[in-house]
């Protein structure tokens, strides 16, 4: 966000303006070949368009032209589009656009030639310069955006829902509705304000266009989510499906996925792929999705096992002697342990490929088939070295990406999400780190309890170290007798892991049961302004009022609270944020950061450091002697 | 300040024959635009430090007194707007006048009013660029024609409201801030006694015309437009509302179109 933009948001009078901009197609026809070039050829399109409609017409900006589904590449002159075959030209003077399919043929022999451009609509007349002139079309349906935590730890639901509705008294919607494709198309919708620049304006999201509808006063866009990429199935392929290079023999194997691998695992039942080769092949290959990059497809087999399908007894194979490797399979090279009686297990790791959360999460992005450009590589490098253990991820059966990356989030307790610049990002999730932002009283026009039934957990499981052939897991546990005593039950709760170290198994165990060992209080909230147009579900915030749930003061003094669900809203009226906050589980009063150097003693300290610094306690655990609510103190989150 | 008001009501930008045509005009803001009577559709120029021009072709020669603009802007550094015209397209072009650019301008209009009625076909609001700066221009709602002038202006106790249609956002403890939207005039209580009966013929075309749903130039000052000039619309169609023996009178609210 630009300074310009945040001092918008700070304003007593801001005068938003939200600018909808969708992304629609117009397929081209009627081409004419340029006789002056060799591979060129064009077609009338203007940028001023429907101006016998409307006076003035509505201007669209082009954005890209495609071939099918292959962009092809935008350049400067008609001659550079007759060098290049698979380019465009657009001479936006003469309304005139040039084109040069990738083989050099007409563009008719092809099922789509299409143009996509952006039309320009907003809430109010922005006074840009440099930029087309935005017509403020919107009759008062806006969308909402809106993100939620089922859990208040980890997972974010989306649930975008909304309609445009566009002014259409003049008949301007009334043929573009039909001329040009409008449905899956983009809509992207940005907030700024009076006199601020285009460059200020901040996306606030997208959605997709379900349909148009039209009557003679309002174009209607039914609006949907665009819908996350990770709800992909994988992995993608089967034994079987044309996969090149494989010889499918092994009847047990015929529909199954084909594996997964990340990091290293233990365990691994090896499917038998080739049973017409010595005594048994089995593979270790790793089919990428349709996208680069691929999965590394060397996976390393550390130890490799027998077992007796009758007896199940385990026998520890010897290389060369008992089997032979290749890069992309396990051949068994004695009848002694032929595929008839035997399965074979192997202790894989994955070789120059992703072992860490934010490396693996990375591969599962772009193998999900995003866009490496929507991707904050950063970030995810960042979480590899906040969370540097290595995980063991084999994937065998269809998942849902996101249910994997869920499981990954929980085991790191970390948190994936798409960012306010629309990149794919990733965070540890810290409830001691500093607020992103900060509330008071003034901000609030609404503050009321949220009602929802809650656990309280006693004692949480982290199973760690999962064999795949066994389905067997370590476990570590965590318990607290406090909460077992005072709820008058027992809750417990068990968590599957991609950890493989029980040391992180345990951490991992007492910060869930820490933060499940109280109610939360949760709090719905709606601004007065726009400071969280911006935030993020799982976004901390520090809350200053005059009351508040906090045992030892009554009063919120810069406590933290998570946003667990926030609805940003365009319209009809105004843009409004709401939502929910989570006082971090009940435990915003005892979890700490550490204060700055020569820090205050808790006696001296203002009631904003006693909220959120660390003090140690005295030898039978109370902070302040005199305070019996000083007891057990603080905790680093 | 002037007796009468005038209407501006017949706009020969607006007609169909009508060829508007820009010295240069930036990338979509074309000068096609002024033929649209909704106030946020305007023209704005390339960005020079040269003179810049609006012209109309209006098909033939036509009646014209009187020369509007709202939502103007001209060079910064000095710069003017002149209204010009010629018969012939050969003609060169003679000067008809020189807008008084007002500052403040809460009504966003400038005009011209002649004395007396001239049949033109060719007409071009110049910019001029006095200070050479590197700056563009805009217009929208061009107004070329004729006005009505009743012979008796509006009654007294018409009101000049101002409607402000910001959103109030008030927090739970009285703390407020306001998200703003542009403000606009409202005048009420209008009154139009007509005398003699010509007028209510020419009101009610008038009328007949635009409804509620065309635009016009409203003056109740035609000398003071910055202030007392406004583009906008009837409310609802005027009443004619009989008085006496051929005397009506027009009560009205007339409201001003957000830019």
């Amino acid at each position: 966000m630009t300074v310009a933009y945040d001092a918008m948001l700070a304003s007593v009078t801001p005068g938003f303006i939200v600018l909808v901009e969708p992304q629609v197609l117009e397929p081209l026809h009627t081409w004419t070949k340029e006789g002056a070039f060799t591979n060129v050829y064009s077609c009338a399109f203007a940028s001023q368009v429907a101006t016998s409609v409307v006076k003035g017409g509505l201007y669209r900006r082009l954005d890209f032209v495609r071939q099918n589904s292959t962009g092809l590449t935008s350049r400067a002159s008609a001659a550079l589009v007759d060098a290049n075959l698979g380019s465009y030209f657009f001479d936006e003077a003469n309304s005139k656009l040039y084109v040069s399919t990738t083989t050099g043929v007409s563009p008719d022999t092809f099922a789509l030639l299409g143009a996509w451009f952006t039309l320009p609509f907003a809430t109010s007349t922005p006074t840009f310069t440099g930029q087309m002139l935005y017509q403020p079309r919107i009759v008062g349906e806006l969308p909402a955006f809106t993100s939620a935590r089922p859990d208040p730890l980890f997972g974010d639901d989306i649930a975008n829902t909304g309609r445009v509705a566009l002014n259409n008294t003049d008949g301007l919607f009334d043929r573009l509705s039909r001329q040009w494709v409008w449905r899956n198309k983009k809509v992207t919708f940005k907030l700024g304000g009076t006199g601020l620049a285009y460059s200020d304006f901040a996306t606030v999201g997208s959605m997709r266009i379900n349909a148009i509808q039209v009557d003679d006063e309002v174009a209607i866009l039914e609006l949907e989510t665009i819908g996350s990429i990770l709800n992909r199935s994988i992995p993608p392929r089967t034994w079987g499906d044309g996969s090149a290079g494989f010889f499918i023999s092994g009847e047990d194997v015929l529909g199954q996925s084909q594996p997964w691998l990340f990091g290293v695992v233990k365990d691994c039942k090896l499917p038998l792929t080739n049973n017409g080769v010595s005594y048994g092949q089995y593979s270790t290959f790793q089919t990428a999705f349709s996208s680069p990059p691929p999965i590394p497809a060397v996976v390393i087999a550390d130890a490799v096992y027998a077992i007796n399908r009758t007896t199940r007894v385990r026998t520890t194979l010897i290389p060369l002697t008992d089997y032979n490797v290749s890069t992309s399979s396990i051949t068994i090279n004695t009848a002694t342990y032929v595929y008839t009686d035997y399965e074979i297990w192997a202790d894989l790791h994955i070789l120059n490929g992703p072992q860490t959360a934010g490396a693996v999460l990375q591969s599962l992005l772009l193998n999900c088939g995003e866009d490496p450009a929507n991707i904050d590589s950063s970030a995810f490098g960042a979480l590899d070295l906040a969370a540097p253990f290595i995980l063991g991820v084999y994937l065998t059966e269809p998942v849902k990406a996101k249910e994997v990356v869920r499981t990954i989030e929980q085991s790191i307790f970390g948190q994936v999400f798409v960012g306010g610049d629309g990149r794919w990002t990733a965070r540890l999730w810290d409830p001691s780190s500093p607020a992103a932002y900060t509330l008071a009283d003034a901000d609030f026009t609404k503050w009321t309890p949220h009602e929802d039934l809650q656990a309280v957990l006693n004692e949480v499981r982290a199973q760690y170290d999962y064999r795949h052939a066994t389905g067997s897991a370590s476990e570590a546990s965590s318990s607290d007798d406090v909460t077992l005593y005072a709820s008058e039950t027992s809750d417990s709760h068990r968590v599957l892991t991609y950890l493989r170290d029980g040391g992180n198994a345990a951490d991992l165990a007492e910060r869930l049961r820490f933060l499940h060992s109280a109610p939360a209080a949760l709090i719905e909230f709606e601004e007065r302004g726009l400071t969280l147009m911006g935030a993020q579900v799982g976004d901390l915030i520090a809350v200053t009022r005059a009351r508040g749930p906090i045992a030892r003061t009554g009063t919120l003094d810069g406590q933290i609270f998570m946003i667990e669900r926030i609805e940003k809203s365009l319209g009809p009226d105004v843009p409004t944020v709401r939502g929910v906050l989570n006082d971090l589980q009940g435990q915003t009063d005892r979890i700490f950061r550490l204060g700055p150097a020569g820090s205050t003693a808790w006696s001296a300290a203002t009631a904003a450091q006693r909220a959120i610094y660390g003090f140690l306690t005295d030898a039978n655990g109370y902070i302040d002697p005199t305070d019996p609510l000083t007891y057990a103190g603080k905790v680093l989150g | 300040m002037a007796r009468t008001a005038r209407f501006a009501w017949d706009n020969r930008c607006w007609d169909t024959v009508t060829v508007i045509t820009a010295s240069a005009s930036a990338t979509g803001y074309p000068a096609t635009g002024l033929a649209n009577p909704a106030r946020w559709v305007f023209w704005r120029s390339t960005t020079t430090t040269g003179n810049q021009n609006l012209d109309f072709d209006l098909g033939s020669s036509q009646s014209m007194q009187c020369f509007l603009l709202n939502r103007w802007k001209a060079h910064t550094g000095g710069g003017t707007i002149k209204v010009q015209a010629k018969v012939l397209s050969g003609d060169p072009y003679l000067d008809k006048g020189t807008f008084t650019l007002p500052s403040p301008n809460p009504t966003g209009v400038i005009a011209i009013w002649l004395g007396a009625s001239i049949s033109m076909r060719f007409v071009r609001f110049l910019f001029t660029n006095t200070g050479a700066v590197s700056d563009y221009v805009e217009a929208g709602g061009a107004f070329v024609g004729t006005y009505f002038q009743p012979a008796q202006s509006i009654d007294r106790g018409y009101e000049i409201v101002p409607v402000d249609p910001s959103v109030e956002r008030v927090a739970i403890g009285g703390q407020r801030s306001a998200v703003t939207r542009p403000s606009y005039f409202r005048v009420e209580h209008a009154v139009l006694p007509t005398k003699p009966d010509t007028d209510r013929v020419t009101l009610t075309t008038m009328v007949s015309t635009v409804g509620n749903r065309r635009p016009l130039y409203f003056a109740i000052d035609p000398d003071d437009p910055g202030y007392f000039t406004y583009f906008g619309h009837f409310e609802a169609p005027p009443r004619i509302a009989h008085v006496a023996v051929q005397r009506w009178s027009f009560p009205f609210t007339f409201v001003e179109d957000v830019g």
